[in-house]
């Protein structure tokens, strides 16, 4: 048995420290352990938790001990903290294990014996919830069609992450006391939750938001039930508890990813214009997903993206089934859809024998374009065309896109031994601020605070550094003051806490606007009112947004940012590798307010999401090439715009390197072996 | 099992099962920065300085550093060495998510130690191979390049001095 000389107490700074190293600030308090019970059955009526000689000092707890609810409420779903009676999935946890060492709290954990009866009736997979967008008749125009093509595609985003797993570190040993220290990127939504599991008052529980580097968007409700497990467990073992999954929890509960199959039936002209086109969704919701109509409602607002064919079917369906919940929240999933639809625009390219920038220009810019009054979905598709010409240009498509077409014909005819080459062009948008959600962005408020001292305090919640850089740069411009008199401070107090999960904000779009008219409004008042000043705003709706959420009908996001990639890369027909040469880019987002920021945030997204285009490789680029479409108009989200067009890029090369349209994401030696090798 | 080793420039002496992870070790004797990433070896986050060589601790036993000079990061922040590291991160605006930062900063340790100049495709293959994209592959390595010619002034300016 090791024996050790005890940790040091760790300091709790907000948002500086890791929950997995805080320890008791007290060198008397004991540090417990906790580790999740797992169902191992998908289905059934939980009968027990058992272990037959637990060592003394460690406890099983279940939804019996619970002191309020049994219950997480996310929006309008709720689901049990520990299973009590029903289980809805393999894994779902129906007790925690607490005790003194880590190690072996973690070997016990496996050796408890959960017992459960079937079911009586056994949970199939159903349709659940759908959202329907038409225009015109598809049915019947369809076979109408000169030229038909239908694919389905299968995509699986599962991003591998290395930071620290999720959980929480909890003390509720004191009655009155609750401090919970995780990385919660949803703080009123966990506060909440706390008061339901522990039932206790609000202004007991003290919330430290510690460091997270997990994109994954599935981590802003995972992260409130794991906080809440842990604090139900030191609320019971009246000692300070330390709840982490384990890399492969991780791996399999909350970075699990999410699947989709996209359907497409395209029917087109010789000109490779669109006039029937039909979509169909499928998306595995699990047990629950807390954002499903959400997720519904952007996957179907993004399923036929910007392109306005004469008649249109988008379908979204949710399939309940007895998985994990859904991971994601709907800006995670999106760009699967935007592979679907790139993809099937780059085969009517093919069939057609036009050149892909030509097919997409056809279809975001129709030629009876004023027959299609009253479409449901209206983008500015003009601020995309800039874009497109000079990603083209920038990339020398056009020249690249017919040479490595003779490569291909080439292959045929000879040994294929050498490298062969593709390029492949990918468009779409990236929109922030999406309106027909269930949480509001637009009802955010920001307050910005100028003291006697000439310090400036924000209040909100801390973005990522680039974007505080962004946000101190700008604020310090406009009140004319120094950059180290900026500060940003996340400690709410009551009714200023944010409703929003920090990753739906619109750090750059809409927190920016606000910012920008605080530090206005101080400067206007700043010479007629004694300091302090406060400028407390919110934003009020743009007359120039037309979004109808009763008939699904408008512009569905606040701002747009409109973007072209291209990708090319080369093939090894001996070990069956993809070597991504360059990948360039055109984005037109309005004001760049750091060009240097913006770019770093553009390659580093490429490089997170060619990691996961090809499975166990580390796929990355020689060359990231970015180029912006400036203009003095409001600045505009780009994180995410990477993931909605570089899969497609990616996928369209791939194609045009080996000679099979590619439908599935990932890509693996194997798949690629195969299609090589399929005539 | 009573297992000598140095930690951080202190001669220990720990009462382990032979089989138990280092890493485990380190972060109950309060050394965080040593953090479990995949448990595999690949993603670098644990990395420590076994005989000044970069090890991730995950894959290592107790047994395995026993009489060995084992140094975490927060005993290597005080080292002077650290402090070019850190200097040639700042100028080219490489900041870690804190997470990775072990692996990635004594690769540039081992890196910079082993070659005077490195090359700055042999600095990307090395930096490309931990999966955390916290920072921007290009950015990291110029930080780790400038960190070298910081690092040889350095040590020209004291050889110089000396004479």
């Amino acid at each position: 048995m090791a024996t050790r000389k005890k940790a040091p107490a760790a300091k709790i700074n907000k948002s500086s420290a890791f929950y997995s190293d805080i320890r008791p600030a007290s060198q008397s308090a004991e540090l417990m352990y906790a580790c999740l019970i797992r169902s191992p059955f998908e289905s059934g009526v939980l009968q027990s938790v058992l272990m037959d000689e637990l060592p003394p000092d460690y406890r099983i707890i279940t939804a019996k001990d619970i002191p309020g609810e049994n219950k997480i409420t996310t929006l309008d779903t709720s689901c049990a903290l520990l299973a009590y009676n029903k289980i809805s999935y393999r894994g779902q946890p129906v007790g925690i294990l607490v005790g003194p060492d880590r190690t072996k709290t973690e070997s016990l954990v496996q050796k408890i014996t959960v017992t459960a009866l079937p079911s009586q009736s056994p949970d199939t997979i159903e349709k659940k919830t759908q959202r329907t967008i038409t225009y015109g008749d598809f049915d019947a125009t369809y076979s109408e069609c000169p030229h038909h093509i239908e694919n389905t595609y299968h995509v699986t985003h599962t991003e591998k992450y290395f930071s620290e797993p999720n959980g929480a570190y909890a003390d509720c040993s004191k009655a009155d006391e609750v401090l919970v220290c995780t990385p919660t990127k949803w703080i009123n939504h966990l506060r909440k939750n706390l008061v339901q599991v522990l039932s206790c008052k609000d202004e007991q529980i003290s919330i430290q938001k510690t460091i997270s580097s997990n994109k994954n968007t599935g981590t802003i409700w995972n992260n409130t039930v794991l906080a809440c497990q842990a604090a139900v467990a030191s609320r019971i073992v009246e000692k300070p508890v330390l709840l982490m999954l384990s890399r492969e929890e991780q791996e399999q509960y909350i970075d699990s990813g999410d699947a989709l199959t996209v359907s497409h039936k395209t029917g087109f002209e010789d000109d490779g214009e669109i006039t029937s086109a039909s979509v169909t969704v499928m998306f595995n919701a699990g047990c629950y997903a807390p954002f499903l109509t959400e997720i519904i409602d952007r996957l179907a607002v993004t399923a036929m993206g910007a392109y306005k064919p004469l008649n249109l079917r988008i379908e979204v369906f949710a399939l309940a089934s007895n998985t994990p919940p859904a991971a994601s929240l709907s800006n995670g999933i999106e760009n699967l859809v935007c592979f679907a639809l790139e993809s099937q625009l780059d085969a009517i390219s093919r069939e057609t024998g036009l050149n892909p920038a030509e097919v997409k220009l056809r279809n975001y810019f129709p030629r009876a374009t004023h027959t299609r009054y009253n479409y449901p979905l209206s983008f500015n598709t003009e601020l995309l065309l800039p874009a497109l010409d000079e990603v083209q240009k920038i990339s020398d498509f056009q020249r690249r896109h017919v040479s490595y077409s003779f490569h291909q014909l080439e292959k045929h005819t000879s040994r294929w031994s050498l490298p062969v080459r593709g390029i492949g062009l990918s468009s779409g948008y990236q929109g922030s601020g999406f309106l027909a959600s269930s949480l509001d962005q637009l009802q955010q408020t920001m307050s910005v605070t100028i003291d006697t001292e000439g310090q400036v305090t924000i209040s909100h919640h801390m973005p990522s550094s680039s974007i505080s850089d962004i946000w101190t740069e700008q604020a310090a411009a406009l009140l004319d003051c120094e950059k180290s008199n900026i500060h940003i401070d996340d400690s709410y107090n009551g009714s200023d806490e944010q409703l929003l999960p920090d990753i739906m904000t619109g750090d750059i779009s809409i927190l920016m606007t606000l910012l920008k008219k605080c530090c206005t409004s101080i400067q206007r008042s700043r010479f007629r009112q004694p300091l302090p000043i406060t400028a407390k705003k919110k934003l009020s709706k743009p007359k120039h947004l037309s979004w109808d959420n009763e008939t699904f009908t408008g512009t569905p996001f606040y701002s747009i940012s409109w973007g072209a990639a291209v990708v090319e890369l080369s093939l090894d027909p001996l070990l069956y590798a993809v070597h991504v040469k360059n990948v360039w880019y055109t984005i037109h987002s309005g004001k760049i307010l750091n060009r240097k920021t913006a770019e770093d945030s553009i390659k580093k997204s490429t490089e997170r999401i060619l990691a996961y285009l090809v499975k166990d490789t580390q796929l990355s680029a020689d060359n990231i090439i970015i180029e912006f479409d400036e203009s003095e108009e409001e600045p505009r989200e780009i994180g995410d715009i990477v993931q909605n067009l570089l899969p497609a890029a990616f996928a369209a090369a791939v194609t045009q390197a080996v000679g099979k349209h590619v439908t599935r994401l990932p890509l693996d030696a194997d798949s690629i072996y195969r299609m090589v090798q399929s005539e | 099992m009573k297992i000598p080793f140095n930690l951080n420039g202190d001669d220990i002496v720990i009462d382990s099962e032979p089989d138990e992870k280092l890493i485990n070790i380190l972060r109950d004797s309060g050394n965080f920065s040593v953090k479990c990433g995949c448990n595999t070896g690949h993603c670098g986050s644990c990395t420590i300085l076994v005989d000044d060589k970069p090890v991730p601790s995950c894959l290592l036993t107790a047994a395995a550093v026993r009489d060995c000079v084992v140094v975490t990061l927060e005993a290597f922040r005080k080292n002077i060495f650290w402090k070019d590291i850190e200097t040639g991160f700042r100028q080219c605006g490489v900041h870690l998510c804190g997470y990775c930062d072990a692996g990635k900063i004594f690769a540039a340790y081992d890196l910079i130690k082993t070659e005077q100049r490195p090359a700055k495709e042999n600095v990307i293959e090395i930096m490309n191979q931990f999966p955390c994209k916290c920072c921007e592959i290009e950015a990291l390595a110029n930080g780790v390049l400038a960190a070298a010619t910081v690092h040889k002034k350095r040590m020209t300016g004291k050889q110089n001095g000396k004479q």
